[in-house]
C-alpha cells in the first residue's frame, strides 16, 4: 500500500509540473501517467499486497487487462529476442552484438519482396515498434480519476488547450510590463514559421493518446495561430514549434543559386529543369529587354495560348517582364512537357533575380514545385491506363 | 494574367456599348491626318492613316485586304492602315525612282502574318494616288490551289485556262483602273481574232478587250494575255505608268499544284496561260513601271515553309526570273509600331480590358503575342 501511495502521489504531483509534450525531459519520463506509454509501475503492482476490499471494479478489470497485454508484449519480446539469435546464427554473426540494423538486413536478403510498398514486405521489428501504445490507468484503486479533466473523456486534449490559455495569459501580462516600461509596437514575430507547417491530426493523436473529431483538431490550430500572432510568440518558441514540421522542399528552395557574370557583365543565372519526359536548360540574364529565344526561336515556338501563357506566367508573376531576357533549349516529349519544363526553368532562375519574399511567393504560387506526373503505364487486359475494352456479354 | 471575353454574344454588346464609351484616347499619337500614301514619310512610321469608303471599294472591292483585317476594319466602322516601314521604303524608292530605265523589281519577304498583303495594300492606295494603271493580283495561290474549272487554252493549244478566275480578275482590273484607263485612251496595237466573228480590232480601246473578256469568258485567259502585253507596249511608249503588285509571286513556281489530269498528274503553275501573262510582265524588259511582288510561305506547299527568304520561296527557276531585284524584309512590330497598334484597339474599343492599358498589360501582350502582327490580331480578339 505504501508503495502504491508514493507512486499516486508522484502522478498527482506530475500532472501539475512542467509537461513537454514531444520531447520528453526527465520529468516526464518519470511520470507514469504521462501522455506517453503504459505506466510500468501501476501495472508491476502485486495485487495481494493492496487493499483488497478498497479496489474499484474499474481498477480490478483494468489491472487484468494490463496483466494480459504486459504478458503478450513479454511474449512477443521474447519471441523477438529469439528471431534475433537464430537470424544471427544464419547470417553468421555475433548474436550479442546484432542490431535492428543487422535484423532489417537480413530480413532484406533471406526474404526479398518485390512489394511496392516498404510496409508491405516481411519485417521484423521489436514490440514496441509494432503494438500501439495505450494509456495507463486514469484513476486510483478507489476508482477516482487522477485528472481533474478526466470526465471529458480527452484529458490530454482540454489540458493542451487550458496550457494555451494559460500562456497566453502569461503572453499578455508580460505585454502589460513592458507597455508599463514604455516599449511599445511590438510587431508579432511570426518569422520562426517560416517553413514549417502545422503537424497533421494522426500525428497529435498519436502523442495525445486520444482519437480527436476534425472540430477539435481545427479548434487546436486556430488557438496555435492565434497563439503566434501574439506579440511576444517568440518567448515561447520552443513551446509552439513541437506543434510544427519542416516542410522539406524548402531548404532546397532557401537555397538560392548565385548571380553569374557573362562577358558583356550582365548578371545570368542557368538551371536545368524536367517535366513528364522533357528536359529543358532555361538561362535568364538581366538588364534585357524582354528578349526570348526558344530553340533559336522565339515565343512561336509553341503554337497554344495556353502554352505561350505558361512561360510568360513566372515573368509576369515576377514582374520583370520586358527586363529580363529568357534562353532556353528543350527536347523530349510533346511541348506541354517541354513548356512545363521551361517554366519551371524560368521560375528557378528567377529566384536569383527577386528577393525572399517574392521567392515565398513563387513557392506558394506552385512555381518552384517539380511536377511529379507521368504518364500511366497501359494495363494488360485493358485498352489503356483506365479504359476498359467494350462489355459484351457474350 | 489579362483574361478575353469570349461571349459568341460579344459583337451584339459590343456594338451596343462601344460607342458609347466615355473614354477615349486624348492624344491621337498613333494617328496621323495625312492620308495620301504619296506623302508618307519616316515621320508616319508607326501611325494609321484611314482610307476612305469610296476608295476601298474601288480598290479592294475584288480582294487585296486579307480577309480577317477587312471583316475587322469593318467591325471597327473604317479602314485603317498603320504605315509601316516597308511600305515607306517602297514609296521613298517609287517617288524616286527614274523610270526610264527598265523597271525595278521589289520583293517583301518575311514570315507569315507580318504585314506583307497590307503594306502591298498601302502601296496599291499608293499607286492610285500617283496615277499608276494598277496591275494587281490579290493571291496568286487562289488561282492553282483552288481552281474552279481548267480548260485547254483557246490561245495555245499545249496550256491551260482558267476561265471564271480570268473573269474574276478582269473585273477586279476595270474597277481598279476604269476612270484612268479612259482618259488615258489606250487602244489596241494590233488586231486580235477569237474566233471567225469576234475580233478585236487594230485602234480599238483597251477598255473593248476587257468587255470582251467579261462577256466571253472562253476567251478571258486570251483577253488577260493581250491586255498585260498592250499595257507593257503602252507603258514604253510613255502613255501610261503601270505599277505590277503581285501578293503570294512564289506560288507561280510552286513544283506542286492541286489541279489533277484524268491520268492524275499534277497540273504546275508553269502550264497555266495567266502564269506565262504575269511572269512575262515581271520581267525587267520594259520601262516606265514598277514591280512589286510579295512571297509567302503560305503561299508554298505546307511541307516547303521551313523558311521565308526569297531563294528558298522562289526556287531556282523564281530567284533567276526575277534577278536583280530590291529584297525588302517585313519584320514584325517594333516598340513604337506596338504601342501605336494597341492605342489603335483601345480606341476603338476593341480592347476593353482595363489592365491592357497598362504597361504591364502591354508587356503581356507583347511579350505572348511576340510582336507579331497576326497574333496580336488574334490574341485581342474575343473570337
Amino acid at each position: 500500500m505504501a508503495v502504491l501511495r508514493e507512486v499516486l502521489i508522484f502522478n498527482l504531483k506530475c500532472f501539475r509540473g512542467v509537461r513537454s509534450y514531444f520531447c520528453p525531459s526527465p520529468v516526464f519520463q518519470c511520470s507514469s501517467l504521462s501522455l506517453n506509454n503504459a505506466s510500468s509501475n501501476v501495472r508491476n503492482l502485486d495485487f495481494e499486497q493492496s487493499d483488497t476490499k478498497k479496489i474499484s471494479k474499474a481498477m480490478k478489470s483494468y489491472m487484468e487487462r494490463a496483466k494480459v497485454h504486459d504478458n503478450f508484449i513479454k511474449d512477443q519480446l521474447h519471441q523477438y529476442n529469439l528471431g534475433k539469435r537464430h537470424l544471427a546464427n544464419m547470417m553468421g554473426k555475433d548474436p550479442e552484438f546484432f542490431t535492428q540494423k543487422d535484423v532489417d538486413e537480413a530480413i532484406r536478403y533471406l526474404f526479398p519482396s518485390g512489394l511496392f510498398d516498404p510496409r508491405a514486405r516481411p519485417m521484423m521489428k521489436h514490440p514496441d515498434e509494432i503494438y500501439p501504445k495505450r494509456k495507463a490507468a486514469e484513476f486510483d484503486m478507489n476508482g477516482r480519476p487522477f485528472h481533474s479533466l478526466f470526465y471529458t473523456s480527452k484529458p490530454n486534449y482540454y489540458n493542451l488547450m487550458h496550457d494555451l490559455a494559460v500562456k497566453f495569459k502569461e503572453l499578455d501580462r508580460h505585454e502589460d510590463r513592458m507597455i508599463s516600461r514604455g516599449i511599445r509596437d511590438q510587431k508579432p514575430s511570426e518569422l520562426f514559421l517560416f517553413g514549417s507547417d502545422w503537424i497533421p491530426k494522426e500525428k497529435i493523436e498519436s502523442v495525445l493518446l486520444e482519437i480527436l473529431t476534425d472540430a477539435q483538431y481545427s479548434n487546436l490550430i486556430k488557438t496555435l495561430e492565434r497563439f503566434t500572432q501574439h506579440p511576444y510568440a517568440i518567448k515561447e518558441k520552443n513551446f509552439v514549434m513541437q506543434f510544427r514540421h519542416q516542410l522539406a522542399a524548402q531548404t532546397e528552395i532557401q537555397q538560392v543559386p548565385e548571380l553569374m557574370k557573362d562577358e558583356s557583365n550582365r548578371p545570368y543565372t542557368t538551371f536545368s529543369a524536367r517535366r513528364k519526359k522533357s528536359t529543358a536548360t532555361v538561362k535568364v540574364i538581366g538588364q534585357g529587354t524582354g528578349l526570348l529565344s526558344i530553340n533559336g526561336k522565339d515565343i512561336h515556338y509553341f503554337e497554344r495560348k495556353q502554352h505561350k501563357e505558361q512561360v510568360i506566367f513566372p515573368l509576369e508573376f515576377c514582374n520583370v517582364l520586358g527586363k529580363v531576357d529568357v534562353v532556353a533549349t528543350c527536347e523530349g516529349n510533346g511541348f506541354s512537357g517541354k513548356v512545363g519544363a521551361i517554366r519551371l526553368g524560368i521560375a528557378m532562375c528567377l529566384r536569383s533575380f527577386v528577393d525572399a519574399e517574392t521567392t515565398e511567393r513563387m513557392r506558394l504560387a506552385g512555381l518552384l514545385s517539380f511536377d511529379p506526373r507521368k504518364r500511366e503505364r497501359k494495363k494488360p487486359g485493358q485498352a489503356g491506363a483506365r479504359k476498359k475494352f467494350t462489355w459484351k456479354k457474350r | 494574367m489579362i483574361r478575353y471575353s469570349r461571349t459568341y454574344d460579344f459583337f451584339r454588346v459590343w456594338r451596343r456599348f462601344s460607342f458609347n464609351s466615355t473614354e477615349s484616347i486624348t492624344n491621337h499619337t498613333f494617328r496621323t491626318n495625312e492620308c495620301s500614301p504619296i506623302n508618307h514619310k519616316i515621320d508616319h512610321n508607326g501611325r494609321f492613316y484611314s482610307i476612305s469608303e469610296s476608295v476601298k471599294k474601288q480598290l479592294f472591292a475584288g480582294g487585296g485586304l486579307p480577309k480577317e483585317y477587312q471583316s475587322l476594319s469593318e467591325t471597327l466602322n473604317g479602314l485603317c492602315i498603320m504605315v509601316r516601314k516597308p511600305a515607306i521604303e517602297l514609296i521613298h524608292y517609287l517617288n524616286k525612282t527614274n523610270f526610264d530605265a527598265p523597271v525595278l523589281r521589289y520583293v517583301l519577304y518575311g514570315r507569315t502574318g507580318v504585314g506583307k498583303s497590307l503594306s502591298l495594300a498601302h502601296i496599291i492606295h499608293y499607286g492610285s494616288c500617283a496615277g499608276f494603271v494598277l496591275v494587281h493580283v490579290p493571291w496568286v495561290p487562289k488561282w492553282f490551289q483552288y481552281v474552279k474549272v481548267a480548260t485547254p487554252s483557246s490561245v495555245q493549244s499545249n496550256k491551260y485556262d482558267q476561265p471564271i478566275e480570268a473573269v474574276e480578275w478582269l473585273k477586279h482590273f476595270s474597277t481598279q483602273n476604269g476612270p484612268l484607263l479612259e482618259k488615258c485612251e489606250l487602244k489596241a496595237t494590233t488586231t486580235y481574232t477569237w474566233s471567225k466573228r469576234e475580233v478585236t480590232a487594230e485602234g480599238s480601246p483597251l477598255s473593248e478587250l476587257i468587255d470582251l473578256g467579261l462577256n466571253r469568258a472562253k476567251y478571258a485567259t486570251g483577253c488577260i494575255v493581250a491586255l498585260l502585253d498592250e499595257l507593257k507596249k503602252a507603258a514604253t511608249n510613255k502613255q501610261c505608268r503601270v505599277l505590277v503588285v503581285i501578293d503570294g509571286f512564289n506560288s507561280f513556281f510552286s513544283p506542286v499544284s492541286k489541279v489533277i489530269r484524268e491520268d492524275k498528274s499534277m497540273v504546275l503553275a508553269s502550264e497555266f496561260l495567266l502564269t506565262d501573262a504575269f511572269l512575262s510582265l515581271t520581267r525587267n524588259d520594259w520601262n516606265n513601271g514598277a514591280v512589286v511582288v510579295s512571297i509567302d510561305p503560305l503561299a508554298y506547299p505546307p511541307e516547303l515553309r521551313e523558311s521565308p527568304l526569297p531563294r528558298y520561296q522562289l526556287g531556282k527557276t523564281g530567284f533567276e526570273h526575277l534577278d536583280p531585284f530590291v529584297p525588302i524584309e517585313v519584320q514584325n512590330y517594333s516598340d513604337k509600331e506596338f504601342r501605336s497598334q494597341i492605342d489603335y484597339y483601345i480606341e476603338r474599343n476593341w480592347l476593353q480590358q482595363p489592365k491592357a492599358h497598362t504597361d504591364n498589360g502591354r508587356a503581356e501582350l507583347s511579350f505572348t503575342s511576340g510582336n507579331h502582327p497576326y497574333s496580336l490580331m488574334r490574341l485581342v480578339a474575343p473570337y
